[in-house]
């Protein structure tokens, strides 16, 4: 009966519908919004002494919270995106920093360092990972949370 | 039937169920256990007189274990065997440290489970030493408190269900940092909680924000700390909404709010509220940010603005410390931005009566006063100059007229 059931709506009239639908909830859940602090951005990427060459950059601040560093840690080791990492944070755990020589060898990652947390002195509003996308002239960003990490970082 | 007759039925019918109706809820009023207080507002103005101050009497200084932090955020004051003893929240390696304030006993650790029913939380809420074998611990939102021992062993759990006067279940936290802790008598536990709400959405800020907990019964019994209007209009305060909770020996409960000069004072037994009120204070008031606006825009606020921290009763002076922030600019010279330690800060001194009695203008780069508590020899501030890793230093502040 399921089976039938089944057959009966697979035709691909269906099945485009459903992949439609399925990448109109993808791009819902990546959805972008503007970032109104690219001037500070880039003035802070020459504080750093960061030049940027990938479409997106991810701030990574170590000692923000647990939960969202760990897994944009964890979603980095894997992924294949070309993708600029910008480390900073002032208290950090060994445990921590361990994940962090991990993606070292990741050679897809454009890791930079903010060795003086040079972050803090400028509005970022990157209290907790966030991923700037620089590949237009007006730069559009998301916070990652453990949602959503995969979805940015993996796909 | 005349018409007259027949209005006169009809309104004696709709009085009938009036009166029903009338009669049912003042059964389930007087049904009702949960009270919501208070109703009447009694206001005093406050005048400053300042007499009194504090002065760095000296430090002290606790050398600590490879296991102990120099620094906790929360942390509770317990008297053993003629000893005081600081016992601090280890969020790192998940454990209670019993530091001796005094003598030459050792740090004690009580370490919890790393996994199964006994174990807890770094971002444990609350955890309150009654003895050695009732240490409770709650988590916001777990539905059973813990029972510990003082070996760290699971002895019992109980079921924690804690709604509001509107029937919303409320989860319980303490801002410790922010100077909001709960206060634990004999026979009720008075509880921080938020609802499961949005901060910035208006109904997160109708809502009481303490509970009056019956633990053997599972029960609330009432509540109290309701929002000033600031945090009602449009502005908003972020981690700026937060109240401190002040207990004294009168059975008085203190609520101050971070962006209020004004202290609510309530009574378990009384259906009024006192509002202390301080004219003088008026430049510490906060006016918040605007409700759309983003982190960055708030934390550049929290920087710049003055606030209030938390309220400490002194019991061996009978006075509070009031802890609050002034005005600052955002940046310093060379265009660092500050840190919120940079600001001015105040320990303002109140007599028991509550009136303004005096000051001190605290270094809050070097004295933090997120950590501080009240012994016998005075006001301990965390002192962030310490000589060696394995130091715990405070400063001890003791109160003198001018």
């Amino acid at each position: 009966m399921m089976t039938k059931w089944f057959l009966g709506y697979s035709n691909w009239k269906t099945i485009s519908l459903l992949l439609l639908l399925v990448i109109f909830s993808c791009a819902e859940n990546k959805k972008m919004e503007s970032y109104p602090y690219q001037k500070d951005f880039q003035e802070y990427l020459k504080a750093i002494g960061a030049e940027i060459v990938t479409d997106e950059v991810i701030l990574l601040p170590l000692d923000s919270c647990s939960l969202c560093v760990d897994q944009v840690l964890a979603d980095l080791e894997y992924t294949k995106k070309v993708i600029s990492v910008i480390l900073s944070g002032n208290q950090v755990s060994n445990e921590r920093l361990e994940k962090v020589k991990k993606l070292v060898k990741n050679e897809n990652l454009k890791i930079h360092t903010d060795e003086g947390s040079k972050s803090k002195s400028y509005d970022l509003n990157a209290f907790s990972p966030i991923l700037i996308n620089t590949s237009k002239d007006n730069f559009s960003y998301v916070s990652i949370s453990p949602q959503n990490s995969a979805a940015y970082l993996l796909e | 039937m005349r018409p007259s007759m027949k209005a006169a039925f009809a309104n004696l019918y709709y009085m009938k169920n009036i009166w029903l109706t009338l009669v049912c809820f003042f059964f389930l009023i007087g049904c009702s256990q949960h009270i919501e207080r208070p109703s009447i507002v009694i206001e005093i103005n406050h005048k400053a007189l300042n007499q009194n101050t504090l002065t760095l009497s000296g430090s002290k200084i606790i050398l600590i274990d490879s296991l102990t932090l120099p620094f906790y955020d929360y942390f509770q004051l317990i008297e053993e065997e003629d000893n005081s003893y600081l016992i601090g929240m280890n969020r790192q390696s998940v454990s209670l440290d019993f530091i001796p304030l005094g003598g030459n006993q050792p740090i004690r650790h009580l370490a919890f489970d790393d996994d199964g029913p006994g174990a807890i939380s770094p971002d444990l809420d609350i955890f309150h030493y009654f003895g050695e074998d009732s240490i409770v611990t709650i988590q916001d939102r777990d539905n059973r408190l813990k029972v510990f021992n003082s070996d760290g062993e699971l002895v019992n759990s109980y079921p924690k269900k804690i709604r509001d006067s509107k029937g919303m279940e409320m989860y319980t936290v303490a801002y410790s940092y922010l100077g909001q802790w709960p206060v634990f008598l004999d026979s009720v536990w008075i509880l921080p909680v938020y609802p499961d709400l949005d901060v910035k959405s208006k109904g997160y800020y109708d809502r009481n924000k303490f509970m009056v907990f019956d633990p053997v019964n599972n029960e609330v019994l009432g509540e109290f700390g309701q929002y000033p209007g600031i945090y009602k209009g449009d502005n908003y305060f972020d981690i700026l909404r937060e109240p401190s909770l002040t207990h004294n020996s009168d059975c008085s409960f203190l609520v101050t709010f971070p962006a209020d000069p004004s202290i609510y004072e309530y009574q378990l037994d009384q259906d009024s509220v006192i509002w202390h009120q301080y004219p003088t204070w008026n430049n510490f008031q906060n006016e918040g940010v605007k409700r759309d606006s983003d982190f960055q825009q708030f934390v550049n606020h929290y920087l710049t603005s003055a606030w209030f921290q938390q309220l400490t009763y002194d019991p061996f002076h009978h006075v509070y410390y009031r802890f609050a922030k002034e005005k600052q600019e955002l940046r310093k010279a060379n265009g660092e931005k500050k840190t919120a330690f940079e600001a001015d800060w105040m320990v303002f001194i109140l007599s028991e009566a509550l009136d303004p009695i005096g000051f001190y203008s605290l270094d809050a780069v070097r004295f933090n006063p997120m950590f501080s508590f009240v012994t016998q020899e005075g006001l301990y501030i965390y002192d962030n100059q310490r000589a060696n890793d394995d130091q715990m230093v405070f400063g001890v502040f003791e109160l003198e007229d001018n």
